[in-house]
């Protein structure tokens, strides 16, 4: 039963951050739903490493660790994209030049 | 017991009494009476009921035509005839006077067309009545001539030719074979056919565009809504059904000859995907019409997992079959009361007794939905028991998204009106025939075990998902802020085909709709569109469960 | 040293080398000699991998642990035919574009010296560790590594449009490996390993197994441009910095394209019928046509070669429905031959936009008699990408083409010589801007630039593009490595 529970809710995280990254156009809404995908992916990661018949395996923690690192580091890279992205776009609506607009991001 | 004159006299004349009528709107002197007779015809092809049980043979007409009521299409002639009708009603008071005679031209030939193909039992003749039905269609989706219209009308068009020119391929090849093949026992003949597997796959694919199958359901969120209220109730209500007619009449259905085991899983499969995923975006919508196009999709692909079912288990198909017809009679019903529903939803008695057929829809007990969704169930095979918690979750979903639809049509502006006009008395018979009508269907089948329906474990069972989604909606009624509800335009997918601009057609005068216009996808505009992040994933995503489709 | 310790040192050397040197140039901004340091790894490494192919050609595919774990735990190296073919690719281009790299970042103003070399090092090290790795996760670190590598290059080349095609890309990157994390854990979940030769000989069939091969194809399928989510590719490779364009183009996208080969060829056969891989295919073959067509449309250099990249990554699909030794060998081939090419291409047009200060095709006129060389390699380059004979990719396209015959799937060929012939449109529709519409009002600017065309700018993309002319003589030499453990079956080539 609770392994159910948490497959689902694994699960339904998954969906709805897809459906989120699917849906959502703004920049930091798709960053976060992308990052409660991956959520999802490490409990059900968890979930595996909590169901090993012969007790809790390793392995599936290390990956959830070393994921959660590569998460956070693509997360952060992107956060600070998106604050220069940001001032890029300010400097150009300030100057009032159109140049590179076409290449709007989404 | 008949004298034998009366039924080739009934199988030829009902059909083409609304074509003399339709003729009738152009001369002036006849113009009246026929805008008068116009509303009520669709009821004057009741006497065919007549038919049931008997085969009619016209040689004399096409290429032989043969006309006929089998237990498949009875329940589905009802249909037409009592949703016709009172569509028709509603438009004479709804539509314009001065465009009345346009209007019901195309809705007299859509309506031949759709009669036609419900009893018509050879290849040609269906044939030739599908193709009436959908280009007559088109007058009636583009019937108010607004920009969106055309453009709903031109995806319909190509969407409708692409099935059709599937369809026609495979009865190329199957003419090729049989001549014109008749449809009551067309199923046996399979055996025996070169490239049966082809045939049926085209079939499968043609018909699947009529029924909006994902991802072949583009043209039917734009085309719908934007038709005129009794006309998108036909079309959803009755017309979708002619693809479950084609489908019932064509493919190898409980015929041992030939596999098609991958074919009926597969089946299953994208009616279940469809119907879920229907749900899911019809949920994104802000338009009640557009809700409702999105639940007859979601709708209609529960009734091709039953077709899938019946595919993949042969031992089991004439009762799916059954069920599916009668599946198609409650949705049909209730999807006419509801899209009517749309221009009363003012009204005092109307507006609350809405919440009967979107009940019904979403399957709670006692109702006609949860009658046919427990037969579904009854007779899901002993391999594919992992479909019931699918089922549950379905009612979940279509509950959530008929609550959507009542809160979408609450807030409209409305004007209300407690006057007892033809159109809401016909609107209240429709409702009565709604809840008898599939009950009746059900109890006259010896073979259906409509009883079980009424168990209180079955009552509970059928409850509960509905009063979840009752309680979810509540929820999100008081606390998800309105501002924040995301947004899928209309059609989807064909979001990845739209043109940025479309100029008005210069030639097209108002009271006469134009020819589309076929402008192709530029190769630019698609990259731009896949540039973004969510249709690209979206095709993507499409693309692998199609591959995963495969793997079955 | 004996083969032994040479097999453990050159894997090790090339994934912990190009790190370290990373570091060490990061932390102590050594910038001129970074170059020379990392021209000198590359000519060792270089060195190294001919007795190590050698070796790997006798004893067979190579597997070893790191760290000396256990057979299914930590990180395992493999090494078989495939993978030596992209150590090898792998070697040169970066030892020619470091060349290139070091000679451009002195010419251009203002010099991104301090960030280039960093990235430039550390996506070296996480394409020798993508391409070694024999464990689905380390997989997905190091495809994580060359992610985080990559999109920084391309915003080097400052601005807005950069900048937004390098988020474009992220996200597109971001959502890939999560969706390829799912498979993984799937595959964990289900079979309990990450072994891809453990799991090539226990895998059973399964539906959850099938499932996360699809994932996981999903996710890289994002990484790698395939066709209906490439579209992030042709901005983010035409705004990045010619030499980060040449890496991305060649080897980046192709790594990506390169573990879906891995996946489905080997690993995770028994997951998948005939009638997916036949819809695999024709993915790759969509991809052909659809880029083919669309770098025919666009007016600028840098993205009619980046549209071509998407279109070469489609025949690397076409494997999976034909799975024969030919077809295995005509893939790598086409994949070293496009590497070599598509590397030498990107670096020619990095020289003339240095001069033109603009890569629009119109300002190509008149370029043949200044900039001969450069208009050579494309010439040359795009012969090869073409497949004309006697290029590489000749090679490349005969076996594809025999393997097609051969397993009777006749309209791959067909898709083959399409494939073919609009390559060839489009590379003489850039020679025909440059050779055949004189433009007097363009003259100028190439006479002031003439005097700032150093060697090293000019003779790396010739040199790569003579290699990939020369693949062409190699096939039957090359064909004997290509096929070390190759997961398929039939006749050799």
């Amino acid at each position: 039963m609770t392994v159910m529970l948490y497959a689902t809710t694994a699960a339904t995280l998954f969906a709805l951050g897809l459906y989120a990254v699917l849906v959502r156009t703004g920049l930091i809404h798709r960053l976060l739903a992308a990052n409660v995908m991956a959520t999802a992916v490490f409990l059900f990661l968890i979930l595996v490493s909590a169901e090993n018949p012969e007790g809790v395996d390793a392995i599936p923690q290390a990956m959830v660790l070393t994921g959660i690192v590569i998460a956070v580091s693509l997360t952060a890279f992107a956060l600070a994209l998106l604050r220069y992205l940001q001032a890029a776009d300010d400097e150009e609506d300030q100057t009032g030049s159109q140049d590179g607009r076409q290449n709007g991001p989404d | 017991m008949m004298s034998s004159w009366l039924p080739p006299l009934l199988a030829f004349c009902l059909p083409v009494l609304p074509l003399l009528v339709a003729a009738g709107l152009f001369l002036a002197s006849t113009r009246s009476l026929a805008l008068r007779t116009a509303p009520w015809l669709p009821l004057l092809a009741l006497p065919l009921v007549l038919l049931h049980d008997q085969l009619v043979e016209l040689p004399w007409l096409l290429l032989g035509a043969r006309v006929g009521v089998d237990n498949t299409a009875l329940p589905l002639l009802l249909l037409a005839i009592a949703a016709w009708t009172v569509a028709g009603l509603h438009a004479s008071d709804t539509i314009e006077r001065e465009q009345q005679p346009r209007f019901y031209l195309f809705w007299l030939l859509t309506w031949t067309g759709n009669l036609c193909v419900f009893i018509t039992l050879d290849a040609a003749s269906f044939y030739a009545a599908y193709a009436m039905m959908s280009v007559s269609a088109y007058g009636l989706v583009i019937f108010f001539g607004r920009m969106a219209d055309y453009r709903a009308g031109r995806v319909y068009l190509v969407m409708a030719l692409l099935g059709e020119a599937m369809i026609l391929s495979g009865l190329i090849l199957l003419a090729g074979q049989l001549g014109n093949a008749p449809l009551d026992a067309l199923a046996a003949e399979y055996a025996g056919l070169n490239h049966g597997t082809l045939i049926s796959w085209l079939f499968l694919a043609g018909f699947a565009v009529k029924m909006g199958l994902i991802p072949l359901h583009m043209w039917l969120p734009l085309a719908h809504p934007q038709a005129p209220v009794p006309a998108s109730a036909v079309l959803s209500g009755v017309i979708l059904k002619a693809g479950l007619i084609g489908w019932l009449r064509f493919l190898p259905l409980g015929s041992e000859g030939i596999d098609l085991e991958t074919a009926g899983l597969m089946l299953l499969a994208a009616g279940l995907f469809t119907g879920l995923v229907a749900a899911l975006i019809g949920m994104s919508q802000h338009k009640a019409k557009v809700i409702l196009a999105y639940s007859s999709i979601s709708q209609m692909g529960l009734v091709a997992s039953l077709v899938g079912m019946a595919l993949y288990s042969p031992e089991n198909a004439p009762l799916l079959i059954s069920i599916a017809v009668l599946f198609a009679l409650h949705h049909g019903l209730s999807k006419t009361l509801l899209f009517l529903g749309v221009d009363h939803a003012g009204h005092r008695w109307i507006g609350k007794l809405l919440w009967l057929p979107s009940l019904s829809l979403a399957g709670a007990p006692l109702l006609s939905g949860a009658l046919a969704k427990i037969l579904m169930k009854s007779e899901i095979p002993e391999s594919l028991t992992w479909l019931e918690p699918i089922l549950l979750i379905s009612s979940l979903l279509t509950t959530l998204l008929l609550m959507r639809f009542l809160h979408q049509l609450a807030g409209q502006h409305q004007t209300a009106d407690n006057q007892w006009s033809r159109p809401v008395v016909a609107w209240m018979i429709l409702l009565l025939l709604s809840l008898g009508l599939p009950w009746i269907i059900a109890i006259t089948d010896n073979a259906m075990e409509s009883g079980i329906a009424v168990k209180p474990g079955y009552l509970l069972e059928t409850g509960l998902p509905v009063l979840l989604g009752l309680f979810l909606a509540a929820l999100t009624w008081r606390y998800w802020p309105a501002n924040r509800h995301p947004r899928i335009p209309a059609g989807d997918l064909i979001e990845l085909f739209r043109l940025p601009t479309l100029r008005q057609p210069s030639w097209s005068l108002p009271g006469r709709p134009a020819m589309p216009t076929l402008l192709p996808v530029t190769l630019r505009q698609l990259d731009a569109r896949l540039a973004a992040m969510g249709p690209a994933l979206l095709v993507w995503l499409v693309f692998l469960a199609l591959l995963g489709l495969l793997a079955i | 040293m004996g083969l032994t310790e040479l097999s453990i040192l050159l894997p090790v050397l090339m994934v912990f080398g190009p790190l370290l040197l990373a570091l060490l140039v990061f932390l102590a901004q050594w910038q001129r000699s970074a170059d020379w340091l990392g021209m000198g790894l590359g000519l060792i490494l270089l060195a190294l991998l001919t007795p190590f192919s050698g070796a790997v050609l006798l004893e067979g595919p190579l597997e070893m642990q790191l760290g000396g774990h256990d057979r299914g735990l930590a990180i395992p190296f493999y090494v078989d035919g495939l993978t030596l073919a992209m150590l090898w690719l792998n070697t040169l281009l970066f030892l020619f574009i470091q060349v290139y790299a070091g000679a451009w970042l002195q010419l251009k103003q203002p010099a991104p010296a301090a960030e280039f070399r960093p990235l430039f090092l550390l996506l070296w090290s996480g394409l020798n560790a993508l391409f070694l790795s024999g464990d689905l996760f380390n997989l997905y670190v190091t495809l994580e590594i060359t992610t985080l590598a990559a999109v920084p290059l391309v915003i080097l080349s400052h601005g807005h449009a950069a900048m937004a095609a390098a988020m474009r890309y992220l996200l597109f990157a971001l959502v890939g490996s999560i969706i390829f994390l799912l498979g993984v854990a799937l595959v964990y979940a289900q079979a309990g390993l990450l072994s891809l030769p453990l799991l090539q000989e226990q895998a059973e069939p399964h539906p959850a197994l099938t499932v996360a091969l699809l994932a996981m194809t999903a996710g890289v399928a994002m990484k790698a441009a395939l066709f209906p989510v490439h579209a992030w590719l042709p901005e983010a490779h035409a705004s990045a910095p010619s030499p980060a364009s040449a890496l991305l183009s060649a080897l980046v996208a192709k790594a990506a394209a390169y573990l879906i080969l891995r996946l489905w060829m080997g690993p995770l056969e028994a997951q998948w019928t005939p009638a997916m891989a036949q819809l695999m295919g024709a993915l790759g073959a969509a991809g052909i046509i659809y880029a083919s067509i669309q770098a025919l449309r666009q007016t600028r250099l840098k993205r009619v070669i980046a549209y071509s990249t998407v279109a070469q990554l489609g025949y690397l699909l076409l494997l999976i429905p034909m799975a024969s030794v030919l077809a295995w060998n005509g893939v790598i081939y086409h994949a070293l031959t496009h590497g070599l090419a598509k590397a030498a291409l990107f670096l020619a047009a990095g020289n003339l936009i240095m001069v033109l200060r603009d890569d629009s095709l119109r300002n190509l006129a008149g370029c043949d008699r200044v900039l001969s060389k450069n208009i050579l390699v494309i010439g040359l380059a795009g012969v090869a990408i073409a497949g004309l004979p006697p290029t590489g990719g000749f090679i490349a396209k005969w076996w594809l083409i025999s393997a097609a015959l051969e397993s009777g799937q006749w309209w791959w060929a067909v898709v083959i010589g399409l494939g073919g012939l609009l390559a060839a449109a489009y590379i003489f529709r850039i020679l025909s801007y440059a050779f055949f519409s004189p433009d007097p009002h363009q003259e100028t600017p190439i006479h002031q630039a003439q005097g700032q065309l150093t060697r090293a700018l000019v003779w790396p993309p010739v040199i790569l593009a003579f290699l990939a002319i020369a693949l062409g003589m190699a096939g039957g030499l090359l064909a004997p490595f290509l096929e070390i453990a190759a997961p398929v079956t039939g006749a050799q080539a």
